[in-house]
């Protein structure tokens, strides 16, 4: 029913104040989450002047004289740009793929897992790899992979197959990282499916199921549908961080070994490592705005594509 | 929640002036505050920390109206946690420093407070009077001098230590030469499947690499990938050597020999397996080895320690003074307290016999004016002192000889002393500033093409084609121009000697 305007109804105010009072509460809510982001994400954001300056401790940020692009040499002339650009890039993109694909298929298993009892101890048995730190998987995949004395080569030779030095063989490292991120994050990144699984209506299930739909029709036809556009939220937000590196893994399981580096370098490893000893400030914050910019570009990229193909599931 | 805390922060620090006007009290300096330093030292904390510091308090406070509290870095990582002092705006007075952490970098970047001699003379009079003009000249960074230099005669040498009794068992004579300790270590090899016969790839291009050519030869400036030849005086591109790559082609040799594990670089706890007896073999510094021997024959007198000396004829340099020191944080406002500790620490016998041997009566006796036994080995194992990282006020004036140290280090000392030639290459100080973006790239390679050669990943079939490659990467990453760089700044820094 249209309601028509009176005489006596009052001018609808919609000035930004009278908007901001009748929203207070919900405002208040989101003034951390801002306050978060201004302090600690804005802020900083003129950090990114030290790209273009010589660092002196004495002068400090504002006061260091420019230096024009020059920090920005040392990592395109290194040669390595390239290849670790790449990497990063490949690594995060497998991870992200094959990583949400997994954690998708967990999440409907675990839910499809009809005894709680069962249920809760498998998703304690994925979850526990994510409080293992880095280092310790390090130290775990060393004692696998050892050369001499490593599980993998007691077993092959038990089977009289020759050994494997994994630590000077580049190729089989994709996989063994690839693995280990997905095992590892396995846990943490199912919770989240599973959320959305538990807010899909039941009723629909039930009437799929009088209808005649098996249990894999019933998955392939109400739950993946359900989840889409969560996967898409995620995906996209991981996909912001796609030219960043995580150091603590591949700094843990490669270090400093230079035969794995064309396979195994990442953006962070090679400027963390090159610049371990010079301790440049202006050269780090150089690699760091060049991530910033890739991550920029496609992620805006990114959601355009997402926007074309499904305007609701884009993120702005 | 924020206004309790702070009640008793504000309560709290109350009580610790109350306690600090009482104790000023005590030493008569009415009025006078305590200064709190704050000291920053690499290495792990003394076990005794508590009972040394808190005695040294003691006489700090009477002396100088100061109190120190020593914060301890450790090893690992120590170059990342360092730099990161400074960039954090980290709160202290006095840092170690030293020329293996950095100290040239450091001080180019505003670290460090200028030490002048004004401020030396108001403070510390001693230390001005003993700091030779060569030491002053080698911390000194464009000019100005950043860090109080230690004074003491040390190598940067290594020598080994093997296992008398896996010697003794292999039915070998004492090994004196390197085709003996080859030999030894294709022994453990052979027979001792649970020992790995050598950790520390350092031998092989100490021993291997130099000493056995009888060449001495320094890896500076530090990051360039050159090296100087002590004899010659004059520079090489170290990784273009047939030097070099007969040491790579060794080290490849031992691998495949099982001498040395072909995964090294993984291996993160190297140091530590020759004292877990899990290495046949511990190559370090003069310093460090026998200071481990001593440790070990106390512990395991069955092992039978043996210490060997492959440098024989082999030309020496002293190490810089620069390679211990003690500097002041560019931002603290104690820089005259500093100083006077400092003076203590280095000149006060008090003080140096306390902080370098522990307590007197328990920890160490006095054995004549320069002498002193360790009692350590007759203590439980948490009373023992062992001082950690106090070379940075390490004075040769000072220093007492241990007479519970093994015998073998003062012989090698005598030999070495003997061996040591004059040389000015530690006065030089390089400047990177029109080579950075190559020293850069240059570590990269280093790092990526050199390591996996040094650590002997490489296969010996194909070390022609990787020395190749390596050699390339570092002509594109710049290597001749540092190269030219540095002979262009080292013959003006010798024309500056004139």
């Amino acid at each position: 029913m249209k309601r028509t305007i009176t005489a006596n109804t009052p001018l609808k105010r919609t000035s930004f104040l009278h908007n901001v009072s009748k929203h207070k509460c919900l405002l208040l809510m989101i003034l951390p989450a801002l306050l978060y982001y201004f302090i600690f994400s804005y802020i900083p954001m003129f950090g990114v002047v030290l790209a273009f300056k010589k660092y002196d401790y004495a002068l400090g940020i504002l006061k260091s004289p420019f230096a024009g692009l020059e920090n920005f040499e040392f990592f395109f002339k290194s040669g390595q740009a390239w290849t670790v650009t790449r990497n990063t890039f490949l690594y995060n993109i497998a991870f992200i793929a094959l990583g949400n694909i997994m954690q998708l298929i967990v999440a409907i298993f675990l839910t499809e897992i009809g005894s709680k009892k069962v249920r809760k101890t498998a998703q304690t048995c994925i979850f526990f790899p994510y409080f293992i730190s880095w280092v310790v998987v390090g130290a775990i995949v060393y004692n696998f992979f050892s050369f001499d004395y490593g599980v993998v080569n007691n077993v092959l030779s038990s089977l009289s197959i020759d050994p494997v030095n994994v630590y000077s063989e580049p190729k089989y490292w994709p996989f063994i990282i690839v693995f280990l991120d997905i095992w590892k994050g396995l846990g943490y990144g199912s919770i989240v499916y599973m959320a959305t699984i538990t807010g899909i209506d039941t009723s629909i299930y039930e009437a799929a199921e009088i209808d005649g739909a098996n249990i894999m029709q019933r998955i392939w036809h109400i739950t993946i549908p359900a989840l889409r556009s969560t996967m898409i939220t995620l995906v996209l937000l991981a996909l912001g961080r796609v030219f960043r590196g995580n150091l603590t893994m591949f700094y843990s399981l490669i270090g400093n070994n230079g035969l794995l580096y064309n396979y195994t370098d990442v953006i962070d490893t090679f400027t963390f490592r090159t610049l371990l000893f010079s301790n440049d400030i202006g050269m780090s914050s150089a690699v760091g705005l060049y991530q910033s910019v890739l991550c920029f570009v496609f992620i805006m990229l990114a959601n355009a594509v997402v926007k074309k193909i499904d305007d609701d599931s884009a993120l702005f | 929640m924020k206004l309790t805390k702070k009640i008793l922060c504000f309560i709290l620090s109350a009580a610790m002036v109350s306690v600090a006007g009482g104790c000023t009290k005590n030493a008569g300096n009415d009025g006078e505050k305590i200064t709190k330093l704050k000291m920053i030292l690499t290495g792990d904390k003394p076990t005794q920390y508590d009972a040394i510091y808190g005695k040294l308090n003691e006489m700090l406070r009477e002396d100088i109206g100061a109190e120190v509290e020593i914060e301890y870095y450790n090893y690992s990582d120590l170059n990342q946690k360092y730099s990161l002092l400074f960039s954090n705006g980290e709160d202290f007075d006095i840092v170690f420093a030293a020329n293996w952490v950095n100290y040239n970098q450091q001080a180019e970047k505003n670290s460090f407070m200028e030490i002048t001699d004004e401020m030396l003379k108001k403070n510390a009079p001693k230390t001005y009077e003993t700091l030779t003009e060569n030491a002053k000249n080698e911390a000194r960074v464009n000019g100005k001098m950043y860090m109080i230099p230690n004074t003491a005669t040390e190598y940067d040498t290594n020598v080994a230590l093997i296992r008398g009794d896996l010697r003794e068992k292999y039915g070998m004579e004492p090994i004196t030469t390197l085709d003996d300790f080859e030999t030894y270590l294709e022994n453990v090899a052979n027979n001792d499947k649970e020992i790995i016969p050598l950790v520390n790839l350092v031998a092989v291009g100490s021993f291997w690499g130099g000493y056995k050519n009888k060449v001495g030869r320094i890896e500076t400036p530090k990051g360039t990938e050159l090296i100087y030849d002590v004899s010659e005086k004059k520079f090489d591109k170290k990784d273009f050597q047939e030097i070099y790559r007969d040491q790579v082609k060794k080290t490849r040799e031992f691998v495949d020999k099982g001498i040395i594990p072909a995964d090294i670089v993984a291996n993160k706890t190297i140091d530590n397996m020759f004292e877990n007896g899990k290495a046949a073999t511990y190559v370090k510094n003069l310093e460090t080895c026998a200071s481990m021997a001593k440790k070990l024959r106390a512990s395991h007198p069955e092992w039978k320690i043996e210490i060997c000396d492959f440098s024989q004829g082999v030309p020496k340099v002293k190490n810089p003074s620069i390679a211990n020191g003690l500097a002041l944080n560019r931002t603290t406002k104690n820089a005259d307290k500093a100083l006077q500790f400092i003076e203590l620490l280095r000149n006060d016998k008090r003080y140096f016999d306390l902080t370098w041997y522990g307590i007197e009566g328990k920890h160490w006796e006095a054995d004549g004016e320069n002498g002193y036994v360790s009692l350590n080995s007759n203590l439980a194992k948490e009373e023992r002192y062992e001082p950690g990282c106090v070379w940075g006020w390490k004075n040769q004036e000072m220093l007492r000889t241990d007479k519970t140290d093994i015998p073998e280090k003062q012989e090698i000392l005598k030999r070495w002393e003997q061996e040591t030639v004059e040389s000015d290459i530690y006065g030089f100080v390089f400047d990177d500033a029109n080579v950075k973006t190559e020293l850069v790239s240059i570590a990269s390679v280093a790092s990526q093409y050199g390591g996996p050669l040094y650590n002997g990943m490489v296969e010996q079939s194909k070390l022609d084609d990787a020395f190749k490659t390596y050699e390339e990467k570092l002509t594109q990453a710049g290597i001749d121009k540092v190269y030219e760089e540095t002979v262009k700044q080292y013959e003006e820094y010798q024309k500056t000697l004139k």
